[in-house]
């Protein structure tokens, strides 16, 4: 018993000293994002790695995300009669909660588990310990340009999911339950969807964040060869993912009081 | 010859890891222009001594001072800046190993000169040509040889054109001639006035280079003088480094 | 491809073992236990804000199309048990539970641990692989139980708080019939058996030094995160087809 509530106290203290060193990264990328000195290439380089290459992943999550809210969403018209609800329950989750939540999480997997990957070896081989050695300031030059690459990538990214969503909801009505897709489009258009639509810009925007300041901080806090980047990988995700429905929200609560 | 001012200065410095005492009230000064050697068996905290200089590791307890800066009490952002003027070259090369020979070069001149991309490029090329390294210039470090990209690692550090210069081992674990192709560098730059720190235990190298030497010995400095000196010290662990004697207190 | 390989091959290996009972019985309950507990305050705290910002859009939207509450307690508790409690808690498997048995067998992998392994001829497959995959999905099965009760009763929080909907209105056992519940919980098995299958395979994998680590484990945790949701896609399906 003592030594279960020893382990809790020493993890509690744990996470509140991680969540410490968080907020000091997510400070520190800030601040070096002004004045915008990082470059371009680099940036552009990110983009392609981060963006386009989680396409495919990022399209085929949302059509099937799209597909379960609409086989979802009929068993509660079966009950109730509310044959609107079928567009405008999908189409409502898709936009501002299932797209940028589903799409943040694999994208987190694909993306951020990669970044702290990468980051904790460039530590293991003492190559972020060369560069500070050079007098070049890992944060500017790693943390960065991954930072505005990660969150221009998922917003964009979403965007692509919504859409994607929305036929993989309107294809679910026409093959799989011989519902005209008209009267799903019909369903979305009685609901005022770009307020959702935005807000789940937002949340994309915040999630984006969230990965790139945990996996920056796990992979540039990696000690103890192989095992210790795997250790990271591992924190890495969930941490983000905690992170991510946190801040899904704390914005869902604003959204909703404004 | 007049004592030249020291560059650097480590004053009492005291260092441990847990409860692995590495360096115990270590005092040593750095005079400017000279090439200084420090030696000492494997394990005593040579890397770990240099490597308060530039504020990679900071003293539990002492000083470390260069020109007129305190460096164990620079912030990271004023750390950067003098780590441009004194630069530190691991002693296992640590190239970033996404890019190429001449990106990994031209990363730094990027950064320090503020220029453009090409000419960063353009500029690096140029420096690995005033090497004799232009046939690497295209390939991938992990696919080098460890002495071609120990000297990678030499170039890359010399794009910042530095004051002072500190190398870690940078002949150790090369064949002969790797090995005197660096030496030669050494002494190039000796010439053009940049202040030197060596790491080696590379006798054949300290014979050739060395201005001055630093022993390091169980937690402290053994020997500090002239490099004559240091090979014929009366000292009975010096004795037995230089001449690799199985018997005594190493 | 090589990867598929070795899922099918530990697939068919774990199959025949199970049709054996060959199960190991302690290792297994310890399996279980570290599964379980490893993941438990995770998945706690993440199903209770999904089901807060489940409630939170689910009532909104019945504002817009419906404009009244009076189903919002049934239909959370609904989509819940068949949807998002298991679908959710299998995701957070992946990542949890997942990753860390890609990095664990991974690190084997590239310190050569396994190869010593099969040198002493002991199959890796039956020593490290069976008993996590029938301990994660029984665990996943505990896990999506807990998840769906804690998010139902944090969803209920945000019904009385922000919507004054009263616990008692919200309780409501009205949608759920035997179906859904069947349906929960074969997805909830079903996923507690794809993520350390997919996710060991990625360890086996594993390459060159640490960076084959990282990779390995990126690799886990996007393959069987899109497995679960492919996974959930085709069951939510069959189910609707036999109703
Ligand atoms: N970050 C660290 N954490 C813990 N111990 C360390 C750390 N860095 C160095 N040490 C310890 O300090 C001691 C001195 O290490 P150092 O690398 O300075 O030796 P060295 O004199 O450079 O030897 P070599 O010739 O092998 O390079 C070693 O015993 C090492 O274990
Ligand atoms: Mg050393």
């Amino acid at each position: 018993m003592k030594m279960l509530l020893a382990s809790f106290g020493r993890d509690f203290l744990d996470s509140l000293a991680r969540v410490g060193s968080l907020n000091v990264m997510f400070y520190r990328t800030l601040r070096s994002l002004f004045p915008p000195r990082y470059d371009r290439e680099e940036l552009f380089r990110q983009l392609h790695r981060i963006g386009v290459r989680s396409l495919p992943i990022v399209i085929l999550t949302a059509l099937l995300v799209g597909v379960i809210m609409v086989l979802q969403s009929m068993t509660y018209v079966r009950k109730t009669g509310a044959t609107g609800f079928v567009g405008a329950g999908a189409g409502l989750a898709v936009l501002s909660e299932l797209g940028p939540s589903l799409i943040g999480l694999m994208f987190s997997g694909r993306v951020g588990a990669n970044a702290a990957a990468e980051l904790g070896n460039m530590v293991v081989s003492e190559q972020v310990e060369a560069l500070r050695a050079l007098a070049i300031d890992p944060i500017r030059f790693l943390v960065a340009p991954r930072f505005v690459a990660i969150v221009t990538s998922l917003v964009l990214l979403t965007v692509v999911g919504d859409l994607c969503g929305l036929v993989g909801g309107a294809m679910a009505c026409h093959w799989l339950l011989d519902i005209d897709w008209r009267t799903f489009v019909a369903g979305l258009m009685e609901v005022e969807l770009l307020d959702d639509f935005i807000v789940g810009l937002v949340k994309a925007a915040a999630f984006g964040g969230v990965i790139s300041t945990v996996s920056s901080n796990y992979g540039l806090t990696v000690s103890g060869g192989a095992q210790g980047v795997g250790r990271a990988v591992n924190g890495c995700v969930v941490t983000t993912a905690l992170g991510i429905f946190i801040a899904d929200y704390v914005i869902t609560w604003v959204w909703f009081q404004i | 010859m007049s004592e030249p001012t020291p560059v650097a200065r480590l004053i009492g410095v005291d260092k441990s890891f847990g409860s692995h005492t590495v360096l115990a009230a270590v005092t040593l000064e750095l005079p400017a222009g000279r090439c200084t050697f420090v030696a000492g068996p494997s394990g005593t905290g040579k890397s770990v001594l240099v490597r308060h200089l530039v504020g990679l590791l900071r003293p539990d307890a002492g000083e470390v001072w260069y020109r007129d800066l305190r460096v164990d009490q620079l912030d990271e952002q004023a750390l950067l800046v003098l780590r441009r003027k004194c630069v530190y070259v691991f002693q296992h090369p640590t190239l970033f190993d996404s890019m190429s020979v001449a990106e990994n070069v031209a990363l730094v001149v990027k950064y320090h000169k503020g220029v453009k991309a090409r000419v960063a490029e353009s500029l690096a090329r140029a420096q690995l040509e005033r090497m004799g390294l232009s046939r690497l210039a295209d390939a991938r470090p992990p696919e080098l040889p460890s002495g071609e990209q120990k000297l990678v690692s030499l170039a890359r550090a010399l794009a910042l054109e530095p004051e002072t210069l500190i190398l870690d081992e940078p002949t150790t674990g090369l064949d002969p001639y790797a090995a005197f192709e660096i030496d030669a560098h050494v002494r190039q730059l000796k010439e053009q006035g940049v202040t030197l720190l060596v790491i080696s235990h590379d006798l054949q190298s300290i014979r050739r280079l060395a201005d001055e030497v630093v022993f390091l010995f169980d937690r402290q400095v053994r020997y500090q003088g002239g490099m004559q000196g240091f090979f014929e010290a009366n000292d009975p662990v010096l004795d037995q480094f230089v001449h690799a004697r199985v018997h005594g207190a190493i | 491809m090589a990867l598929w390989i070795t899922v099918g091959q530990m697939l068919s290996l774990s199959l025949w073992a199970l049709l054996r009972l060959r199960l190991g019985g302690r290792e297994m309950v310890r399996q279980v236990y570290e599964t379980g507990n490893r993941s438990i305050l995770f998945v706690g705290i993440t199903m209770a804000f999904i089901g807060m910002i489940g409630v939170y859009e689910l009532a909104s939207t019945m504002e817009a199309v419906l404009p009244e509450y009076s189903t919002l307690g049934a239909a959370t508790l609904q989509g819940l048990t068949r949807e998002m409690g298991p679908i959710m808690a299998g995701l957070l498997l992946a990542t949890r539970v997942g990753t860390g048995m890609a990095a664990e067998i991974g690190s084997m992998q590239v310190s050569d641990q396994i190869d010593a392994m099969k040198l002493c001829s002991v199959d890796p497959v039956e020593l490290l692989v069976l008993p996590r995959l029938f301990a994660s999905s029984i665990a996943s099965l505990g896990l999506a139980a807990l998840g769906t009760t804690i998010a139902f009763f944090s969803g209920m929080a945000v019904a009385w708080f922000g919507f004054s909907i009263l616990p008692d209105t919200f309780m409501s056992l009205r949608f759920v019939v035997t179906g859904d519940l069947i349906m929960g919980i074969s997805k909830a098995l079903v996923f507690g058996f794809t993520v350390p299958l997919v996710s060991c395979a990625c360890g086996f994998q594993a390459s060159g030094g640490s960076e084959g680590v990282g990779k390995a484990t990126t690799r886990a945790v996007v393959l069987s995160s899109f497995l679960v949701i492919v996974e959930d896609a085709l069951i939510t399906y069959i189910g609707e087809v036999l109703q």
